[in-house]
């Protein structure tokens, strides 16, 4: 309970200070709303069902482009960590890959797609892949060579190998990486429909800017938090949250 | 000697073939080449610009922005990753305001920093910083909370002050997890800082991209990619000498 | 076992079929899907859609709201958008790059009458005439827009040296902003931002720049792809024929067409306007020449091979 507590004191804090700077008037009223006003709006976003559908939408696209990520990232990664010499001769070209940003193929993306699911969800694919490679290779490398050694003492068939010792032992990082490739996915789903796909939060937001409705597109920024840290909370506890913060406590 | 020259050599060719499959598929003309361009095409136009030297401007422009963004973001991201991860009520305290601004696009971000900062190099390293924290933060709070208790205890034995621990202990400890963080937050700091060129036509290479998007000038485009890739390739590259050579000394 | 009485439910049958299959009433509608932006420009659309304009003619029409509309070629080109919305030079570069996409209908034109697009200069900047922008910056919502260029043209025209004024770009929404920030002295803008930075303070109306090269041009319009409008010809007539019935419309209801126009871009202009559904060759030649004359284009573009007849 206490803990609950300590963590909304900043926040508390913060809203208070905006809102007294808004009722003061010292606030650019068109640039930046109170945090009342940005409640009401909030609220009737949420009751007209628009706010809802948005999410959906995004949440939609954002997880499916997660999901082909994780798996092809996670299947190459293993692959790779395991055998070095294969990282090694792929390595360059994923390196030279890596640092294109995924919205540079938003052009590529829509003709082959049209506006809709597979738009977003290919390039939110596109970049979540890496870091979920990265953080696999790194997590397989890292697996104590004596687990490794026992798997094949035991002649295990791979796919025992993988599921018994490997994953487990890497999980710990692994997840971690796939924290990161959430944070990622909707972030770069969110991008994707500020900057091209009629659909989702992002695209809501943008129609709130251009409509001169500030108030309700900052309701829709809060929202991306709640939603946002909702989400990570869930994959936190996934995780296990004893492992994720290990013994220094 | 002869293995590591093999490995390199399939290595080359590995990336050969990718390239000739882009070539492949260009001609194939599935898509048009308005949208898709061969690699010869943009290589040309990548030659004709460094003879004329207008590439240089630009990657300089793009290269400083995002090293500076990412330093910025690395220095926070470790200084508040050591905060949280060693202390219990600064976990407490900041973590979940943080947790909540994470999920936060720059996207979105940029037109508020754009109110307060206008169209300049400040704004778009500002929302640099903002997004490429996070990896270094969470590797850095990771690495800060898995040192072993065994070091606190040696720390306190021998007086060390939190200072000293946290700089001669628990740093070094969590140096690991702290560079596979940095490495991440250099490839978002490159994404940002051509997604700020794009959204405030700062001299770049992504304004350069945008531009030649909207020009319908395709092979500009795709040599404006190519050069964001050997851009990236590069920073990585010299990161993960810095990565090995750190982890080399730890493990003395 | 083939009755006389079999043979004839059979026959009545079939003809009933036949005559279904002839008639053009069966006919279903052309499902097409109609890309703009937040502008008034497009209101007759918007009417067309609304009062069943649009079904009367045989066009099941799905309005899409696109906020960027440098991505609306693409979508016409990938399909996902049939009709969309372009100014002229756009559409103009777009061929030029390429692309092959065709003038359909008109929209609105900009007239000294009914302005929409000006230069605004911050509170505080002093503005008397072209020179004085020398060695000032410009805010434009995008380089090579209308909006851009015609400012670039009006300064030719006003001897002002381009090289001493800088003209930067940024997203529509945020060109307020950046007026009042300092990081440009100068916007040359559209409604509704247009408005909204006299209204808040932020600036006044400078120059009414855009009338002043042209006090009577085309300047939105409605494109679509070239392979499309060879296939759907009588969708293309029926299209433009919805947009007359949705301008007569707005003519006699000025005040139902402010409420339609409020539904689907979510605000109210100050004023219409000139609506103006025609396309004709005509209308390119002015953009064609002051591209060339602006070295724009790659090619020699040829307005007949553009507008639909």
């Amino acid at each position: 309970m206490r803990r609950g507590f300590t963590g909304l004191i900043i926040p508390v804090l913060i809203l208070l200070l905006w809102e007294l700077f808004g009722r003061l008037g010292d606030l650019p009223v068109n640039a930046v709303s109170r945090p009342s006003d940005i409640a009401a709006a909030w609220f009737n976003s949420l009751i007209d069902g628009s706010l809802l559908l948005a999410t959906w939408q995004t949440f939609e696209t954002a997880l499916l482009g997660l999901t082909i990520a994780a798996t092809v990232g996670v299947l190459i990664g293993v692959a790779l960590g395991l055998m070095p010499l294969l990282e090694q001769v792929t390595g360059p070209t994923i390196e030279a890959l890596r640092p294109i940003p995924a919205i540079a193929f938003m052009p590529l993306a829509l003709m082959m797609f049209g506006f809709g699911v597979a738009l977003e969800a290919s390039i939110v694919a596109y970049a979540c892949v890496w870091p979920i490679l990265i953080v696999t290779i790194g997590a397989v490398r890292a697996i104590e060579p004596r687990l490794l050694e026992v798997a094949t003492t035991l002649e295990m068939p791979l796919p025992a190998r993988l599921w018994k010792i490997v994953l487990p032992a890497a999980f710990a990082r692994i997840n971690v990486g796939l924290r990161i490739a959430a944070a990622i996915a909707l972030v770069v789903a969110v991008t994707v429909e500020i900057v091209l796909n009629p659909r989702g939060l992002g695209y809501h937001l943008i129609l709130a800017e251009q409509s001169l409705h500030v108030a309700l597109m900052y309701a829709q920024l809060f929202w991306l938090c709640v939603i946002g840290y909702l989400l990570n909370m869930v994959l936190r506890n996934i995780g296990g949250p004893s492992r994720a913060w290990g013994t220094a406590q | 000697m002869k293995r590591a020259t093999i490995t390199k050599l399939a290595a080359l060719a590995f990336a050969a073939s990718v390239v000739l499959l882009w070539q492949y598929l260009a001609e194939l003309r599935l898509i048009s080449p308005i949208f898709f361009p061969s690699p010869s095409r943009s290589i040309d136009v990548l030659i004709y610009r460094m003879e004329d030297g207008s590439i240089w401007h630009p990657l300089s422009a793009t290269s400083l922005r995002m090293v500076v963004g990412w330093m910025l973001a690395s220095v926070a991201g470790v200084a508040v990753g050591a905060t949280i991860g060693s202390s219990r009520l600064a976990r407490e305290l900041l973590d979940p305001t943080l947790e909540f601004i994470r999920p936060l696009p720059a996207s979105a971000v940029i037109p508020v920093a754009i109110l307060f900062l206008g169209l300049t190099n400040a704004m778009s390293l500002t929302v640099i910083a903002f997004g490429a924290i996070w990896p270094v933060l969470l590797a850095s709070v990771h690495g800060f909370s898995s040192v072993q208790p065994a070091l606190l205890d040696v720390s306190e034995v021998l007086g060390f002050s939190r200072w000293q621990y946290l700089l001669k202990m628990a740093l070094p400890s969590a140096l690991p997890d702290i560079m596979s963080g940095l490495r991440v937050s250099l490839a978002i700091a490159l994404i940002l800082t051509v997604v700020t060129e794009m959204q405030s036509s700062l001299p770049g290479l992504g304004w350069d991209i945008f531009f030649a998007q909207r020009s319908y000038r395709s092979a500009d485009l795709y040599a404006g990619l190519i050069l964001l890739g050997i851009l990236g390739f590069t920073a990585n590259y010299l990161i993960l000498l810095l990565e090995r050579r750190t982890v080399r000394w730890r493990n003395l | 076992m083939l009755s006389i009485r079999r043979l004839t439910a059979i026959a009545a049958l079939l003809l009933t079929g036949l005559a279904g299959l002839c008639s053009p009433a069966l006919a279903a509608p052309a499902k097409v899907t109609i890309g703009f932006p937040p502008a008034t420009d497009f209101l007759a659309a918007y009417v067309a859609k609304d009062q069943g304009f649009f079904a009367q003619h045989d066009i099941d029409a799905t309005m899409t709201l696109i906020p960027v509309v440098n991505n609306i070629p693409s979508a016409i080109v990938s399909g996902s958008v049939q009709i969309g919305m372009s100014t002229i030079p756009t559409l103009l570069q777009a061929v030029d790059g390429g692309l092959d996409l065709k003038l359909v209908a008109g929209a609105a034109r900009h007239t000294k009458a009914h302005p929409f697009i000006s230069l605004l200069a911050r509170k505080g900047i002093k503005y008397s005439k072209p020179s004085d922008l020398i060695g000032h910056t410009v805010g434009v919502p995008g380089i090579n827009s209308v909006i851009d260029i015609m400012l670039r043209k009006w300064l030719i025209n006003n001897h002002v040296p381009l090289n001493k004024v800088k003209i930067v770009e940024a997203p529509l929404p945020q060109l307020p902003n950046v007026l009042k920030s300092g990081s440009v002295d100068y916007v040359a803008i559209v409604e509704p931002f247009r408005s909204k930075i006299v209204a808040n303070h932020i600036g006044y109306i400078a120059a009414e720049y855009f009338a002043e090269v042209n006090p009577n041009v085309l300047v939105s319009c409605w494109i679509a792809d070239g392979g499309w409008v060879k296939k759907h010809p009588q969708v293309v007539k029926n299209f433009r024929a919805a947009i007359g019935e949705g301008l007569a419309f707005i003519r006699k209801n000025p005040a139902e067409a402010r409420k339609i126009e409020k539904k689907y871009i979510h605000y109210n202009s100050p004023s219409f306007p000139t609506f103006d559904n025609k396309a004709r060759p005509q209308d390119l030649k002015f953009f064609i020449k002051l591209g060339e004359e602006l070295h724009l284009y790659r090619h020699k573009l040829d307005p007949k091979k553009i507008v639909v007849p």
